[in-house]
């Protein structure tokens, strides 16, 4: 994803939006695995699998996380090796790519990244955590 | 590695208590299975008027992953069965997926 505006600044930080549906039990270190990965921002819904009928569709938590680029196939190949060693009733994940974002804050959030400058009209250095840590 | 094979998630905002609908009519165009999630729907007045569509709140929700060659004929199953002008007046789309994990092979 680029976002060049009128002075040219393109940013390199695409983001991909990854859900993953597991079971209940599982959204705990489903969540955690993905906070450690990078992911700054994350929420969750509950759900329900659609297989038989409504006295045994299994309870799901459904984990939407927002993750650069970068990191997304770590964390797809993470989440990948953490479901088949599930024993029953795994997980599937998927990931789709962001678009567009509006807002510099917003997005600098979503990415984890620190704009020390205004991207548009300078070209602004990029700060990570790992810079500021 | 994660399968990159092409898949596509199909996203489809039915009315409350229709899932079971679309998810006969996915299954039967080849979907294996999908998420059911509970949403509240809005609309503005003025489109529900200019497209003389009454939009319940009350929700279902379902994703479904696909193989991109089976995306088409369910999405048209779908339709018929739970599209606009049936009793789920649901709408229903798809988003393509970069990567997936946890699928069986």
């Amino acid at each position: 994803m680029s976002n060049a505006n009128k002075n040219g600044f393109v940013s390199e930080n695409g983001l991909f939006l990854v859900t993953a549906v597991v079971d209940r039990s599982k959204a705990d270190s489903i969540s955690d695995l993905m906070q450690m990965s990078g992911s700054n921002f994350q929420f969750t819904c509950r759900g329900r699998g659609t297989y038989g009928d409504d006295s045994v569709r299994a309870d799901k938590t459904v984990l939407f996380a927002v993750i650069k680029e970068e990191k997304k196939d770590a964390l797809m190949h993470q989440l990948d090796d953490r479901f088949r060693k599930l024993k029953r009733s795994a997980g599937a994940a998927w990931a789709v790519p962001f678009t567009s974002v509006i807002g510099v804050t917003v997005f600098g959030f979503l990415a984890d990244t620190d704009f020390e400058e205004s991207p548009f009209g300078n070209a602004g250095k990029q700060q990570t955590k790992e810079d500021r840590s | 590695m994660s399968q990159t094979a092409n898949k596509e998630l199909i996203i489809c905002v039915v009315d409350a208590g229709f899932s079971d609908t679309v998810m006969e009519a996915a299954r039967a165009a080849g979907a294996r299975g999908g998420t059911l999630m509970s949403a509240h729907g809005t609309a503005t007045a003025h489109s529900e008027k200019r497209f003389g569509i009454t939009v319940h709140p009350e929700k279902d929700l379902l994703m479904i992953l696909v193989d991109e060659a089976d995306r088409d004929p369910i999405l048209k199953a779908i339709y018929r069965a739970a599209g606009t002008g049936t009793d789920a007046n649901g709408i229903v789309f798809s988003l393509p997926v970069s990567d997936t994990a946890g699928l069986s092979r």
